[in-house]
């Protein structure tokens, strides 16, 4: 429950501030939040599994939105950043495809 | 780490399902599989997590709405490139206006050109090939009542009339609504009477522009009216003459005016 007004009460601040990214982070940020996306679906499925951890949830989350950071930087210094940007998202996206159907399962034993 | 659990030796080697069936397996993060389950959570790890969950969505919010905010700069510039296509479709149109009114201007200049001067004018109004109007004289011929002898109206009458008429300064001249030009023929056929091979039925109507009150003058002084009038005594055809206001005659017919075997002698420059 308060993860989730938490959610709510950030997203309410984003929408109230409406602060503008540095051009610079533009290309971070939605992969950055993708990754804590997939950290967020994680913690989400442990936690139907009962077996939710706040230290590894953060450590996930952190490493997550730090590495994948990481690799859109390093491609954009090789040249590469929209490729990585497209492999990291594949990636994430089918962690949090796999994790979500995990949770379906567990819910609806379907 | 679940992975170590199972017998690895027994597993198919299925490449192309290996990779998403891995990725699968190990979409939990493995250390939720070995945490300690009987240490109470920190409060500290609890609000770093409420901490992350927080910026997850405030950064959501901000990426979504920034997007948002993107997309009337890209919708901006697509409205641009429409107005620019209108802008110059209108550009075109106009273009098109133009060069239409262009080749309008073009069209009358060359028919300027095709009869521009004052003597290219003046040629067509003395060949009767145009229809024109003016002041002039009109003059009435008709046979002798009774079985007079040469009391018939003649082409010679006729004939003598126009000369007449062209002597006495006419520029235009027709006779019964028949326009002469340089090839009418005045001729009798029969008992009658053609001009531009039309028969004229009496009485016969000659009309003449030209400045009214010296025409009728000077026709009755030529020798043209003298001939009428001696014709008039001998053998009672009666003629008059009256002034006429606004004569207007049609072109000759183009058969009158068509030049087969004469062909103009060009001289330099003109």
């Amino acid at each position: 429950m308060i993860p989730v007004v938490g959610l709510i009460i950030g997203i309410v601040l984003g929408l109230v501030f409406q602060p503008s990214i540095p051009f610079g982070l533009q290309p971070y940020v939605p992969i950055a939040i993708i990754a804590a996306l997939d950290a967020v679906v994680g913690a989400l499925r442990a936690l139907s599994e009962s077996r939710f951890d706040d230290r590894v949830f953060v450590i996930s989350f952190l490493s997550n939105v730090l590495i994948a950071g990481l690799m859109v930087y390093l491609g954009d210094q090789l040249g590469v950043g929209a490729q990585l940007s497209t492999g990291v998202i594949v990636v994430l996206g089918i962690r949090i495809f796999a994790n979500a159907a995990a949770i379906r399962r567990r819910y609806l034993h379907a | 780490m679940t992975d170590d659990n199972r017998p690895t030796e027994n597993r198919a080697p299925r490449p192309a399902e290996s990779l998403l069936e891995q990725l699968a397996e190990s979409s939990l993060d493995n250390a939720y599989y070995e945490v300690d389950r009987e240490t109470e959570p920190s409060v500290v790890m609890q609000a770093i997590t409420l901490v992350s969950i927080v910026m997850l969505g405030f950064f959501l919010a901000v990426v979504a709405v920034q997007s948002q905010n993107n997309r009337p700069a890209t919708e901006a510039e697509r409205q641009a490139l429409v107005d620019s296509i209108e802008e110059r479709q209108a550009t075109l149109d106009s273009r098109r206006l133009a060069a239409a009114s262009l080749q309008a201007e073009i069209d009358t200049l060359e028919s300027n050109v095709i009869a521009p001067s004052k003597s290219a004018q003046r040629d067509v109004l003395n060949a009767g090939a145009q229809a024109v109007v003016g002041d002039g004289v009109e003059i009435r011929l008709s046979s002798a009542a009774g079985e007079k002898a040469g009391g018939l109206v003649t082409d010679l009458d006729v004939q003598l009339v126009v000369n007449g008429l062209w002597m006495s300064g006419a520029e235009a001249v027709d006779v019964g609504g028949n326009r002469l030009s340089s090839t009418s023929a005045i001729r009798s056929a029969g008992d009658g009477i053609t001009v531009n091979f039309q028969s004229i039925a009496e009485p016969i109507v000659v009309r003449a522009i030209g400045s009214p009150s010296s025409l009728a003058e000077q026709f009755r002084l030529s020798p043209s009216g003298r001939y009428l009038d001696a014709r008039s005594e001998n053998s009672g055809i009666a003629w008059s003459v009256k002034e006429a206001d606004e004569i207007s005659m049609s072109a000759a017919p183009n058969k009158r005016l068509e030049i087969r075997h004469a062909s103009a002698i060009r001289r330099g420059g003109s």
